[in-house]
């Protein structure tokens, strides 16, 4: 074999061993999701309805064979639950009363909603900045730390969801409401969901000196979402319009941001694809090029995400059209979002026909992938900017 | 030249290619994206105006406007379905056969031409090969031993579920298309070219629909919507078509006894929902059902959906103000929302349209307000929205809202006009008095407008002054005219008719003195005025009592005297009292195809994950008799993965690790 497939297979990093999957923290780990889906049952089962109760029992053995999937991911929810749950009692120890934010230090500082919100932009940016950091210099350390950084900035942003879900309800019961209806919030799920997909990847894959690449979308979502605070104070926690109050959005919304964010990654992987070729075309010896994870590693990875993503938004949309049976009365209006939601599946669908069946790999999918995400992005963002439809909820 | 039997393989082979499918994708995505950057759907004149009449037309003919029914559309759809079921068919036999085939009988040089492969010296061959038949079992390979005087064959296969991942996603997708296709409204488009059913485009009554463009109940599939006022029932929908309509008929009646919406606190719509009664018209069975956004009213294989409401004739009682005659005695006027009313005026025969009423009409807070209340939001209270069109036919449109409306800590009755829709709305204040009426107003409009009584009050007041009583009889009738004249030019063209009136009549070095003097003069007579009126009305008895409101209000009268001339039609619609009538707005659909299109998903979903997530694997150990060499035979072990993914190579390379110990020794 030759050298470029041992680093390739250098790279390759296994699955976790059925001792990681089943580990006593695992374990440990799982019981400790059923405890807690069994005291939230037990302590809020008259609120729900007969679909919110489904999605809870459903989250259990969910989360259980999630923390199977990616040990790692174990550590982190505990965190973001351990961080969550000082802040509520945080809240609930000075009688619930949202205003305590701007005097309690930890809510202030640390925890309230806004303020982890902060944490986690600081966090990602310095990631970035981290990540582009280890890859000049070829520091392993640094890299760890880049990592270190992305996951701390990750925690934020969930916790900072779950309180701003929490603070919801302080504001008034009426507004209560999961924090993924507005176009603020859902650039924080965004912004979680592509870095924890990223640091998925990461560590299956060891490619570290790809986490500039995707991080540098991640800031730049974080960049608007700096700009959405504090030039359009956009954070004010608002109530839901009708049409919003479904529990289908607690599902299509974030299998929707998996695939969202499945596809900016796979853009960024496809964006150092493009560098590094062009790089190893005229000096194949840089050290650059050398830092940077095979050709063949980086092709692969793009194809894994966007098979990630595809199948994720397949689902979204599905859902999407089965709630809007609900709420509009047909599974398909050709309303812009939806309809924005079908090109860019269609894009999807066109990207792997070519590549399974036609065997095309390397520079034209890359930048097939890398365009995908200027689709991606209108049908994000560039729909509810400029086009009206049912989306934008202006009619009732 | 071409035989009819190649003829039929060359369509088989058009239909099936990838070419042809992903031309269909990319028209369809081109379509799509033309569809929601031209919106769908509008009345036809819209698109004249944006799009000028000649784009308009062509734009018409090929069916930019209703891009998502227009036969090529569909077409695109029907072409889909059959490329994509041609090419399932194509790789059935194929994907079987792969699925079901071991491919235990590959000869040896076939296995070194796979992508992963090596040859292994080995001394016990057959405990090699058992040792590896145990290993394969294990990682869940499904093995096949095939034996031969040449050699023994071993050919292990995993994850054959991938190649049926393949079928559940292309026959899934025929499948929601074909479910769609039922929903869609094909039959009728059918039914319109053979001119058995005709769209009606007139708007008329019930009564008077064309019976061509009745649909009967039994329609296989259908959505549309219908308002129906509180109190009110109906047994039909209209569904759009073109540029007219369809009125569907219903198998029941739907009765609205009641329409709300719930409100947040911050006055924005938290529910909007429906008291609703349906009766079954062949049975007579009756259903009650509360709908509401987001949980509709599901009977049989029809849904009702809570969809948008509007005023259903609201009951209106009005006082139309003058703004110009001598009299301002407000004309009583009752009415509803959708109705209109002719009034004879000097100004001709005039139409009033009264569209619509809004009975909460939330605005964001100014930031002063905001920082005073906390509130974000701030409810501005009933409005009417109406047009007086005048005999020509042209309308100028107007909001009035019911109740004054603070501005800056004073409170305005406010009234916007505008000549078009497109147009924003150019506002009328009109302060409110102490007693938050339109009196004081109207009273000071009047004597603007009457030169009797203000001749009067000039008349009274200069005898009564001590300053002016002391003039000669001559001075005082000059200084009456002087404001009278004054008055009537301001009145007629504001500032603006004293400064043209200087400009055509006194020489130019004399024109700014002049303007200067008049100004000071027309501000005496109006507030002569004014306070004449207020003593006249018992408010106050000398000018010291004016307070500060009364020196404000003045001001804000002044300004609002100015913007007359830009109102429009001089009448002052004020909205009295109104008795709330709501209309819910339905959408009724019967769409049999949603089981079917939901079916189809199911297909999709799971079959993106097998085709994903499931690597089907081969995996070939062959020990070959004749390739004996010095040390024993040597086992040729081969691998490969349907997607040539990279995991494999590193699995290959622990098989081989496995097959070199067991074999005990090296390559
Ligand atoms: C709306 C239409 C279609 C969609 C959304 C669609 C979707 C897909 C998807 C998601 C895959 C999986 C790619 C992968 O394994 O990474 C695939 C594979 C494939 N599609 Fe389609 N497809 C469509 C139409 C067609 C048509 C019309 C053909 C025939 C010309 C076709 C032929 C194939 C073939 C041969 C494969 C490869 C299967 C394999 O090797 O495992 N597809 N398709």
């Amino acid at each position: 074999m030759n050298t470029v497939n041992d680093t390739y297979a250098e790279h390759m990093q296994t699955n976790p061993t059925l001792k990681e999957r089943f580990s006593l923290f695992g374990i440990v780990w799982s019981l400790l999701v059923i405890v807690t889906g069994v005291a939230v049952w037990l302590d809020l089962h008259t609120y729900m309805d007969v679909y919110e109760k489904a999605i809870l029992i459903g989250a259990v053995p969910g989360l259980i064979a999630l923390g199977a999937f990616w040990p790692s991911i174990r550590l982190y929810l505990l965190g973001v639950a351990a961080l969550t749950l000082l802040g509520v009692w945080q809240y609930s120890s000075h009688g619930n009363d949202v205003k305590v934010q701007e005097q309690l230090f930890l809510l202030k500082y640390l925890l309230s909603s806004q303020s982890a919100f902060m944490w986690m932009s600081a966090l990602y940016v310095l990631a970035t900045a981290g990540y582009f950091f280890a890859l000049f210099i070829r520091s392993e350390f640094a890299g760890k730390v880049a990592t270190g950084l992305t996951w701390a900035g990750a925690t934020f942003g969930l916790t900072g969801m779950m309180m701003r879900w929490y603070e919801s309800y302080l504001i008034n019961p009426d507004y209560g409401h999961i924090p993924i209806s507005s176009l603020y919030e859902v650039f924080i799920l965004f912004s979680v969901i592509t870095a924890l997909v990223y640091l998925y990847f990461e560590q299956k894959y060891r490619t570290r000196a790809l986490g500039g690449f995707v991080m540098l979308v991640v800031s730049a979502a974080v960049a608007f979402l700096l700009w959405y605070t504090f030039d359009r104070e956009a954070y004010h926690i608002q109530p839901l319009v009708p049409a919003l109050k479904s529990y289908w959005m607690k599902l299509h919304v974030p299998a929707n941001f998996l695939g969202y964010g499945a596809f900016a990654l796979a853009a960024m992987v496809g964006a150092a694809y493009l560098i590094t070729d062009t790089l190893a075309r005229k000096k194949p010896d840089s050290t650059f090029v050398k830092a940077m994870p095979s050709l063949e590693m980086m092709d692969e990875l793009m194809y894994k995400s966007i098979a990630f993503g595809f199948a994720f938004f397949t689902i979204a949309t599905i859902l999407g059209a089965v709630w809007a049976a609900e709420a509009w009365g047909g599974y398909w209006s050709w309303d812009p979002k939806e309809t924005w939601a079908l090109i860019v599946w269609l894009n999807y669908a066109a990207w792997l026909h070519l590549r399974m069946t036609k065997g095309w790999r390397g520079r034209p999918m890359a930048w097939w992938a890398l365009v995908g995400l200027l689709v991606t992005t209108f049908a994000f963002l560039g729909v509810n900017m400029f086009l009206s439809g049912l989306h934008s909820y202006g009619k009732l | 030249m071409a035989k009819p039997v190649s003829r039929a393989r060359a369509v088989y082979d058009f239909f099936s290619s990838m070419s042809l499918a992903v031309t269909l994708l990319v028209m369809l995505a081109i379509a799509s994206v033309i569809g929601t950057v031209v919106k769908q759907g509008e009345p036809y004149q819209n698109y004249v105006v944006k799009f000028g009449p000649f784009w308009a037309e062509l734009f018409e003919k090929i069916g930019i406007f209703h891009i998502y029914s227009t036969w090529w559309f569909v077409l695109v759809i029907l072409f889909l379905i059959v490329s994509t079921t041609t090419c399932v068919i194509r790789h059935v036999p194929v994907f079987l056969r792969d699925m079901n085939s071991h491919a235990e009988n590959l000869s040896r040089t076939a296995l070194l031409h796979q992508p992963n492969h090596a040859e292994v010296a080995c001394t016990q061959s057959d405990v090699a090969l058992q040792t590896m038949e145990a290993a394969l079992k294990q990682e869940g390979f499904k093995l096949k031993r095939k034996e031969s005087e040449r050699g023994v064959m071993i050919a292990g296969m995993k994850g054959r579920w991938n190649r049926l991942g393949y079928f559940l996603t292309h026959i899934g997708i025929v499948v929601i298309l074909l479910g769609a296709v039922v929903d869609s409204n094909l039959m009728l488009k059918y039914k319109v070219m053979t001119g058995q059913a005709v769209p009606e485009t007139r708007d008329v009554p019930i009564s008077q629909i064309n019976p061509k463009a009745v649909l009967p109940q039994d329609n296989i599939s259908f959505r549309g919507s219908v308002t129906i006022p509180e109190g009110q029932k109906a047994d039909f929908i209209f569904l759009p078509y073109d540029r007219g309509y369809f009125l569907q008929q219903l198998p029941f009646e739907m009765i609205v006894k009641k329409f709300h919406i719930n409100y947040y606190d911050t006055g924005m719509p938290k529910d909007f929902i429906t008291d609703l009664v349906v009766r079954d018209k062949a049975t007579g069975k009756t259903v009650e059902h509360t709908l509401r956004v987001n949980h509709p009213l599901i009977l049989g294989d029809i849904a009702i959906y809570q969809s948008s409401f509007e005023d259903g004739g609201t009951q209106l009682q009005l006082k139309l103000y003058p703004l110009t005659g001598a009299e301002t005695q407000p004309m009583e006027m009752t009415s509803r929302i959708g109705q209109k009313e002719i009034l004879e005026t000097t100004q001709g025969k005039l139409r009033f349209e009264f569209d619509d009423f809004k009975l909460h009409n939330v605005v964001p807070t100014t930031p002063e307000e905001e920082k005073q209340t906390g509130r974000k939001m701030h409810n501005n209270g009933p409005k009417l929205v109406y047009k007086i069109r005048n005999e020509q036919g042209t309308a100028k449109e107007y909001e009035t809202y019911m109740l004054p409306l603070k501005q800056q800590g004073r409170e305005f009755f406010v009234a916007g006009v505008r000549d078009s829709v497109a147009e924003p709305y150019r506002y009328l204040f009109i302060p409110a008095d102490e007693k938050r009426s339109l009196k004081r107003f109207m009273a000071f409009i009047e004597l603007l407008n009457n030169d009797q009584k203000r001749l009067a009050i000039f008349a009274q007041y200069i005898k009564s002054d001590p300053q002016f009583s002391k003039l000669s009889v001559r001075e005082q009738a000059l200084q009456i005219q002087l404001w009278q004249n004054l008055i009537r030019l301001f009145r007629d063209a504001g500032f603006k008719g004293i400064e043209h009136f200087i400009k055509t009549n006194v020489p130019e070095d004399k024109q700014k003195s002049i303007k200067d003097f008049y100004l000071a003069q027309l501000t005496d007579g109006l507030q002569v005025l004014y306070v004449e009126m207020l003593k006249q009305q018992g408010r106050i008895k000398s000018r010291d009592e004016l307070t500060d409101f009364d020196k404000t209000w003045f001001e804000d009268a002044i300004n609002a005297v100015l913007a007359l001339p830009k109102f429009g039609y001089p009448i002052f619609v004020k909205l009295e009292s109104f008795k709330l009538l709501m209309a819910t707005g339905l959408q009724v659909t019967k769409s049999p195809g949603k089981d079917i299109v939901y079916f189809g998903s199911l297909m999709l979903t799971l079959g993106v994950f097998l085709l994903f997530y499931v690597r089907q694997r081969r995996v070939w150990v062959y020990f070959d008799k004749s390739t004996t060499s010095d040390n024993g035979h040597t086992v040729v072990i081969a691998a490969k993965d349907n997607k040539n993914t990279p995991e494999m190579e590193k699995e290959f390379k622990r098989l081989l690790a496995r097959l070199q110990q067991t074999c005990g020794g090296t390559p």
